[in-house]
């Protein structure tokens, strides 16, 4: 059940519902007073029902009931035989007036009541919303604790985290007064008198209503804020308790009891933006796995193909070539045969370096990426005009990608914009290598169409990069790829 | 006069082929290693005429030790040919910027091309 109590209102709003609750009726009384006669007391206390409705949207129940007071007091005063008086002569003017008590009274409440479920629904939608697009948990964290704060009277809110030490951070506060919370500095133990510790042994919402006797330092903490009364219900996530989310206030005055029931909707929420937001990691990590055990093989493969079959084959071709010196100069056609074998061996080597290059380019992982880059600008079908700043070795997923990205671009100008040159910057300055393709071939690329762009936005992704395609038709196609450098 | 040759190379297999053809083909080849320092060691020790250098030692590079050679001694500075199972193109800049004096693929090894090399550092 949602009170007035409840309800927050700011300082200005609060004071407006409260003249509006006093002069409202009083007004209504006056402004109506010419028509006595003919209107009657019954459309006066009609009428009276209006400011009622008003002052309980801006003020809540309390002003709501004040109205109604003010109400009844200018009806028995100004409408009500004996006229100056709040006495009530006619039995039938008494009834009429106790029913618009009750009749107000109710309506007030009501409409206090609807307008709180209305703003709470609001704020769950914000916050929904905010999750579904998957805004970052902190984001949605600080959210939550405002739009709670703001909901309940709570003075302040915070997001504490379970740590699988065995203590509890602070992820996210809000202070009504606007004061900056901020995250506790450290983790904190718990075990004592304290929301931490209630909620971790029963994984259900909790009430504490006094932290003089605190005993553990997130107790002791709270009590140093100057924390009194405090909710907490537990934060779920896929089965664990995962934190919890305080409401707390610093004065004598207790959370109403409803506080828990109404927090728990927030609760559901920041469960679930915590699980898509750790879904998102798992398959972002997944990714990024599947597509480096892909380099690893295709560097192991290569590896394997020269260091083994190619260095053999190699090695049997100049013994051929050695054998071949051997024979006497009248046996011509065993010398020819041996000639056309040593050329097929060689022939075969040739096939075997083109696939080998394919698989993984051996300058890269020899010279790293400035080299490597070269070699595909020289190799490329386009000419290519090529600004360098690579000197220095990286973490060998980012040269894979970074080669790959320009590899593509490079194949996809010549392939498919008929371009006549290609310009290819490269820079890895300070965290960051920075990728610009460009061509002044017919544009037009479409990345959502089946093309190697898709691949391309895998591959910088899986590497934390970002991408922009620009490719209006016949303004050529660029491409803006960077990668951060993170050598963990 | 034979060219005399030290060849480098972690591969047993081709030291052994690519020694019995060049020798065929009128070189002498004075001593193979399989590291950088025993290849140091003998080129110091052999003062070889020209030092073939695989361009992949196992975990060495064979860029770093043509390097080595390069600087040398005062005294003795042989020239040094970078061979490799990978083509020239595959492995161009990283040539280009050693201080060789030419690159020979494996499967095109011979005196012939030898010679030619070191006769035209020589004359150049």
């Amino acid at each position: 059940m949602l009170g007035a109590s409840l309800r927050h209102r700011s300082a200005a709003r609060r004071v407006a519902a409260w003249v509006l609750a006093v002069a409202g009726p009083a007004l209504v009384g006056l402004g109506l007073l010419p028509f006595r006669s003919s209107i009657g007391l019954a459309a006066l206390l009609f009428t009276l029902l209006l400011p009622v409705v008003g002052v309980a949207l801006i003020g809540g129940a309390r002003p709501a009931l004040t109205a109604v007071g003010v109400g009844f007091v200018t009806a028995a005063f100004l409408f009500a035989p004996p006229y100056g008086s709040v006495r009530i002569h006619r039995q039938g003017d008494l009834v009429a007036v106790i029913a618009f008590v009750v009749v107000g009274a109710a309506v007030g409440i009501l409409v206090v009541n609807l307008s709180g479920l209305a703003d709470e629904q609001a704020a769950l939608r914000r916050l929904a919303t905010l999750a579904a697009r998957a805004a970052s948990p902190d984001e949605v964290f600080a959210a939550v604790t405002e739009e709670v704060g703001t909901l309940l009277p709570a003075d302040t809110t915070r997001l504490l985290r379970y740590e699988p030490d065995g203590t509890v951070s602070s992820v996210a506060g809000w202070s009504r007064s606007g004061a900056h919370i901020p995250p506790f500095g450290d983790r904190k133990g718990f075990g004592g008198k304290s929301l931490s510790t209630f909620i971790w042994q029963t994984g259900r919402p909790a009430r504490v209503d006094s932290y003089a006797d605190a005993s553990d330092p997130v107790g002791a903490a709270a009590h140093e804020e100057g924390l009194r009364s405090s909710v907490g219900t537990p934060v779920i996530v896929e089965g664990r308790l995962w934190g919890i989310v305080v409401a707390a206030s610093t004065s004598d005055r207790r959370l109403p009891r409803c506080t828990e029931a109404r927090l728990a909707a927030f609760t559901v929420l920041v469960a679930t933006a915590i699980a898509n937001a750790e879904s998102r990691a798992e398959l972002a990590a997944s990714r990024a796995r599947v597509v480096a055990a892909g380099d690893e093989t295709r560097r192991r493969i290569e590896r394997d193909l020269h260091d083994g079959t190619q260095q053999r084959l190699v090695s049997l071709g100049l013994e051929l070539r050695a054998a071949e010196t051997m024979v006497p100069a009248e046996l011509t056609e065993l010398r020819e045969q041996l000639s056309g074998a040593t050329k097929g061996l060689g022939d075969v080597v040739e096939n075997l370096q083109e696939i080998s290059r394919g698989i993984h380019p051996a300058i890269l992982s020899k010279g790293g990426l400035g080299p490597a880059i070269k070699t595909l600008a020289r190799r490329s079908a386009v000419p290519v005009q090529l600004d360098l700043r690579a000197e220095r070795r990286l973490p060998e997923r980012i040269e894979v990608a970074a080669y790959y990205i320009v590899s593509e671009a490079l194949t996809n100008a010549a392939k498919h914009a008929h371009a006549s040159v290609v310009h290819v910057d490269v820079k890895a300055q300070d965290a960051v290598v920075r990728l610009s393709i460009r061509d002044d071939g017919i544009g037009g690329a479409d990345p959502t169409q089946g093309s190697g762009l898709i691949g391309l936005r895998d591959r910088v992704e899986t590497v934390g990069g970002r991408m922009e395609i620009a490719s209006a038709a016949g303004t050529g196609t660029s491409l803006l790829v960077t990668i951060p450098i993170n050598l963990s | 006069m034979p060219i005399r040759l030290l060849i480098v190379d972690d591969n047993a297999h081709f030291l052994e082929a690519a020694r019995r053809l060049l020798e065929r083909q009128g070189m002498t080849v004075v001593g193979v290693a399989s590291t950088t320092l025993d290849a140091l060691r003998r080129a110091e020790e052999l003062r070889p005429d020209v030092t073939l250098v695989d361009i992949e030692l196992g975990h060495e590079s064979g860029f770093d030790l043509a390097r080595r050679l390069a600087e040398g001694t005062e005294a003795h500075r042989p020239p040094v040919i970078l061979i490799s199972a990978y083509p020239e193109q595959d492995l161009a800049d990283l040539i280009d910027a050693s201080p060789a004096v030419g690159f020979l693929a494996k499967s095109g090894l011979s005196g012939g091309a030898i010679f030619e090399l070191v006769g035209r550092t020589d004359k150049g």
